[in-house]
């Protein structure tokens, strides 16, 4: 059984996983903050207002999606996207 | 000691002080009203205020040897010492944590900004619906003819333009969408005033409003 307290620290690792990824990669991390700031946002208004190409876009929202910080309801730049749980621990981070 | 109105006053402030924190965060009070989460965390504050203000009143009692003080500074007082206690208490036994609830606390905040931001999503989506409609009815857009289809390729061409695309990139978007209307049997106009409506929103509004 998983006790309350290793839940915790799988949390917080999984945080500063993320926030590393984030570290290294600045267009993941323009993306997350323009989503955090917006609260929600879809593909194409972050392709637009952040002047990014598509793939650039494309792939940081892939990552951030397996990184657990945001969700979306939908495929590609197509898809709206806001923060998960995990995604507003990391901005107390950053 | 009787109940008084203060204690029925006491979860409007609460409702207030956490209608300010989370808006910060969220940015839309829609979607936080509209969020389950959020209101049985004001239940929770608000109970917990409410037991502050009932210790707080009865030890500032002048019965009780205390100063007496005004209902609104005893309010306050219990609204900030609720924030306080529950956003920090920790409970160690032998240096382990046996009641963490300043960090349930924030999980919860956070799931509640999480959940409050999905909201906005399905709010977005609905604005882009209606958008996507208004564009087609201004348009008088009937699928599959020819001018009407012309002037979507306009729009797009115009809105999908923007930074370091280039025309042939956006060129090839509209034959994308072309090819995947006609796969799928969606209409095409309806297709292009959706992705216009998700891109820019403010293009949108300015068109309708010409």
């Amino acid at each position: 059984m998983v006790s309350n307290s290793e839940t915790i620290g799988r949390g917080i690792l999984k945080g500063f996983a993320a926030q590393a990824s984030l570290v290294q990669d600045d267009e993941a991390a323009k993306v997350f903050r323009f989503i955090l700031q917006k609260s929600a946002a879809p593909g194409w208004m972050i392709v637009k207002e952040l002047g990014q190409e598509t793939q650039e876009t494309e792939g940081a929202l892939k990552k951030l999606r397996d990184l657990e910080l945001v969700e979306g309801d939908g495929e590609g730049l197509d898809g709206f996207y806001h923060a998960t749980s995990l995604g507003y621990q990391l901005r107390e981070l950053l | 000691m009787p109940l008084g109105s203060e204690y029925s006053f006491l979860p409007v402030l609460v409702l207030a002080f956490l209608v300010i924190d989370l808006l910060i965060e969220v940015g839309s009070l829609r979607s936080l009203l509209g969020n389950l989460l959020f209101w049985i965390y004001w239940v929770v504050y608000s109970i917990a205020a409410e037991v502050a203000l009932y210790f707080l009143g009865r030890v500032t009692h002048p019965a009780a040897g205390g100063a007496g003080l005004p209902k609104l500074v005893l309010i306050l007082i219990a609204i900030i010492a609720t924030t306080t206690v529950l956003q920090s208490l920790t409970f160690k036994v032998g240096g382990k944590r046996v009641l963490d609830l300043s960090r349930y606390l924030d999980d919860y905040r956070r799931a509640v900004l999480s959940s409050s931001a999905k909201l906005v999503t399905k709010y977005e989506r609905r604005r882009v619906l209606l958008q996507c409609r208004l564009i087609l009815a201004k348009l008088n857009y009937k699928r599959g003819d020819f001018e009407s289809e012309k002037r979507m390729k306009q729009i797009y061409a115009e809105v999908m333009l923007f930074g370091p695309r280039k025309s042939a990139e956006v060129q090839q978007e509209i034959a994308n969408i072309e090819e995947d209307c006609l796969n799928t049997g969606a209409s095409f106009g309806n297709e292009v005033a959706r992705r216009v409506a998700q891109t820019d929103p403010e293009w949108v509004r300015n068109f309708l409003a010409g």
